[in-house]
């Protein structure tokens, strides 16, 4: 499973890595693609998903868009979803490199799900398309398919030349040569059953040895990761079989030695030694091994046969008293166990309608299921249920419930937003109306013609002699100027009226001198307000174009109450889709249970088995003593 | 008891085609209809997201006065980037930090939505810090202004971060495009 999903990253992850954004200005027919492809980068494929379907929505489409959009599905796990979004594409509409990339998805696809029909087809058309380019002719997962797809059509030399062009620290020739010896095995059964007995021998041989190369050959693979390295002990784990089918008991015994007894192959791996121990006889070291395991690895499938084998290794070892005890130590310890999970069982039936609390919210968080592994004697919940249809159904049910939160909380982003939509029409109305009330509209448009025309008087008189000298006069000569006037109509004599006339003269004077600076003045004084009434006037226009846009609000609004019924919708569907996953939840654990108890009921068997058969040669010895 | 250990060598040979023939192949095609049904609900869930954010730029930032801001890399081999600041008239709009996964994604063509918001009508100025390493592995700090007019219409504004390779000197540029 983890293999899988590996698969489908790196695939994934490849595959957008190629020219699919490569270097160019930027447009914006291009941008809706290149921002998906940086959240696809970043592993944000839910962001990268909604970024693409934004820019649809937005009115941006392209078939590359729609398949980058595919590859995020894809890498979520919405596998039906991204196969219907590639569908959806028009293959002609693509450029010839992302037809290639379609027919890779494709094949892929094909391959998971294992239609092998369907991948020669996709394969071939990849072959037709744009081979041989450097991304395809260099591209390790179209050689994975490949080999994988000559494997399954019998041309398995086929399929080792293709895996040997894959490097020496790629995981899918890890994977390859794994695939490839068993197929040799399979056939070689296959073929044994058909042909006659001599050469099906010979076939059968030939086979073998080719499995048994092919898989030395991944052990002296160097393992660059855990992945690898799991891989290596898998095919040591394989080969040691072999050996030990065709009874090469000693050859085994080192490959088996090699497996990590920590690690996933090492329980199966501790199993086969402490067999061969017992097939040579060695019953103090089988019996240390039969303990280890016990100890460590109590639920594992590979420790089935362990309590009969320590108690027959300490039969051998040490004598019927002290295989006795080990009999019956084990079968206390078994008991304990199957009251453990009568209590499992009976805990989860009180809690049936709270699997939060029961998985916590987290794994480091103790709740319900970490106690009764840990009560059960499972070094680790989660590895208890790794791989199991418990731990699935336990994210699925996980993945829902938080769906399920984000959805409440869109239902309050979108009140947030509605009121805000609503303020926002409020306030456009309310501007709208002050406008049309004072007629600021009207006001401005003349105020800005009044500047207008004055600013063009003053400039066409820029250089003129005015006979309206006081126009220019400032403020303080405007007031003398009104006083000495004002004396000379008073009665006064010659010699005053001269002196007055004088005066005004001079004013004038000053006035005239300065009239270039003070026009330049006026200039500028008419176009910093005209530049204030244009302000007013486009800030007039914004309103008037929003309050045009008013019924798009109300669509705006409209939108805001759809979104709002989609969204209940979708809250009642997945609540609906939550109880069936928290069922499917319950169920599974049951079986899990039930698998439990099925071990433990067949060791108990077992044990008591054994315990009666010890009895019994005690018995007969007593009476041949007798 | 012997004998049964025996047989159980036999069996070894079978458990070998027990183990994981085709890695790769998954349990897709026996999924429940529930589970599928589920992942519409997922997907539907970001559709709908989308339209939300649809939604809320229209309220939010409306085409007369919204800008968006993209970060993109050409090469970008002079330039280690760490942080962007956004300066937009004078006022601090955004600040980015950037994790390496971001940076990667940069340098093999991807773009970054580094600010949506909203502008005066008008003449705007728009200034951007880069803060980051540059050739030598020194520290590098640069600053690019675009000055752009918003009108009715929504501004997209890319800043691009290349190589100047003449200079040996990273060039950042502003454009509207």
């Amino acid at each position: 499973m983890y293999g899988q999903i590996r698969f489908l990253w790196v695939l994934c992850v490849l595959f957008a890595q190629s020219a699919w954004a490569a270097q160019a200005p930027l447009t914006r027919d291009s941008l809706p693609m290149k921002h998906a492809l940086y959240l696809h980068w970043q592993g944000e494929y839910a962001a990268a998903y909604r970024a693409a379907e934004y820019y649809q929505l937005r009115g941006f489409y392209s078939p590359e868009l729609r398949l980058a959009q595919a590859s995020a599905s894809l890498e979520l796990g919405y596998l039906a979803h991204g196969r219907e979004l590639i569908n959806d594409l028009d293959e002609g509409s693509l450029l010839p490199e992302h037809q290639s990339r379609l027919h890779l998805y494709l094949a892929r696809d094909a391959y998971r799900r294992r239609d092998w029909i369907l991948l020669d087809e996709h394969l071939e058309a990849l072959k037709l398309l744009v081979l041989p380019t450097p991304f395809f002719a260099e591209n390790r997962h179209y050689r994975f398919l490949l080999a994988e797809s000559a494997r399954k059509n019998g041309r398995y030399g086929e399929a080792e030349a293709v895996l040997g062009q894959l490097g020496k620290g790629d995981v899918y020739l890890f994977y390859g040569r794994f695939n490839l010896a068993t197929s040799l095995i399979d056939a070689s059964v296959a073929a044994s059953k058909r042909a006659s007995p001599k050469s099906a021998s010979a076939k059968l041989d030939t086979s073998r040895q080719e499995a048994k190369r092919l898989l030395q050959s991944l052990i002296n693979l160097p393992a660059r990761d855990l992945e690898q390295l799991m891989l290596t002990e898998r095919a040591r784990v394989a080969l040691a079989d072999l050996y030990l089918a065709d009874n090469e008991w000693e050859a085994a015994r080192p490959l088996l030695s090699k497996v990590s007894a920590s690690l996933q192959y090492g329980p199966p791996a501790l199993a086969r030694l402490a067999r061969l121990d017992m097939q040579a006889e060695r019953y103090e070291n089988a019996a240390a091994i039969w303990d280890h395991l016990l100890q460590m690895y109590p639920w594992h499938r590979a420790a089935t046969a362990a309590p009969s084998g320590l108690g027959y290794a300490m039969l051998q070892s040490r004598g019927e008293e002290a295989a006795y005890g080990t009999y019956v130590t084990a079968l206390a310890k078994i008991e304990a166990q199957q009251r453990r999970l009568v209590t499992f069982r009976q805990q989860l039936e009180k809690n049936l309608r709270d699997p939060k609390w029961m998985l916590g919210q987290d794994d480091s968080e103790l709740s319900l299921l970490k106690w009764l592994a840990e009560g059960l004697g499972h070094s680790d919940w989660t590895t208890w249920l790794a791989d199991e249809s418990v731990r699935q159904s336990a994210q699925h049910w996980q993945s829902l419930d938080a769906a399920y939160d984000r959805l409440q909380e869109r239902q309050q982003d979108l009140a947030i937003l509605l009121t805000v939509d609503a303020e926002q029409q409020r306030r456009i109305k309310s501007a709208r109306a002050a406008i049309n009330e004072d007629d600021l509209d009207q006001l401005t448009v003349a105020l800005i013609q009044g500047v207008r025309n004055k600013l063009s008087n003053l400039q066409s008189r820029r250089y003129e002699i005015t006979d309206n000298l006081e126009a220019f006069a400032s403020h303080e000569e405007q007031v003398l100027l009104d006083t000495l006037k004002q004396l000379q109509t008073s009665t006064l004599g010659q010699t005053e009226s001269k002196r007055i006339e004088r005066l005004i003269g001079l004013i004038r004077f000053q006035i005239y001198d300065a009239i270039p600076v003070r026009k330049q003045q006026q200039v500028e004084l008419l176009e910093v307000r005209l530049r204030a009434a244009r302000k007013a006037e486009q800030r007039i226009a914004r309103i008037n174009a929003a309050a045009l846009r008013l019924p798009q609000a109300d669509s705006v609004s409209a939108r805001i109450q759809l979104l709002a019924t989609d969204t209940e919708s979708l809250s009642r569907r997945t609540e609906l889709a939550l109880g069936l996953a928290r069922d499917t939840l319950i169920a599974s654990m049951s079986e899990f249970i039930d698998r439990d108890e099925a071990l433990l009921a067949a060791q108990a068997n077992g044990l008591q088995y054994d315990i009666t058969r010890l009895l019994d040669q005690q018995y007969v010895a007593v009476e041949a003593v007798r | 008891m012997r004998a049964f250990f025996n047989n159980l060598n036999g069996l070894l040979f079978c458990l070998i085609t027990m183990v994981t023939l085709d890695a790769y192949a998954d349990s897709e095609a026996s999924g429940s209809i529930a589970q599928k049904t589920d992942v519409n609900l997922a997907a539907e869930l970001l559709q709908l997201n989308a339209r939300l954010q649809l939604l809320e730029e229209d309220l939010l930032y409306p085409a007369s006065s919204r800008v968006a801001v993209y970060l993109s890399m050409d090469l970008g081999e002079l330039f280690a980037l760490d942080a962007v600041t956004l300066k937009l008239n004078g006022k601090d709009i955004t600040h980015h930090l950037y994790t390496e996964r971001q940076v990667n994604a940069l340098y093999k063509g991807g773009v970054q939505k580094l600010y949506v918001g909203n502008a005066k009508q008008g003449m705007n100025r728009l200034t951007a810090f880069f803060t980051g390493q540059g050739p030598h592995d020194r520290d590098y700090k640069r600053a690019t202004t675009l000055e752009f007019e918003q009108s009715f219409e929504p501004v997209f504004v890319e800043l691009l971060v290349t190589d100047d390779t003449a200079s040996q000197q990273p060039e950042f540029v502003a454009t509207v495009f």
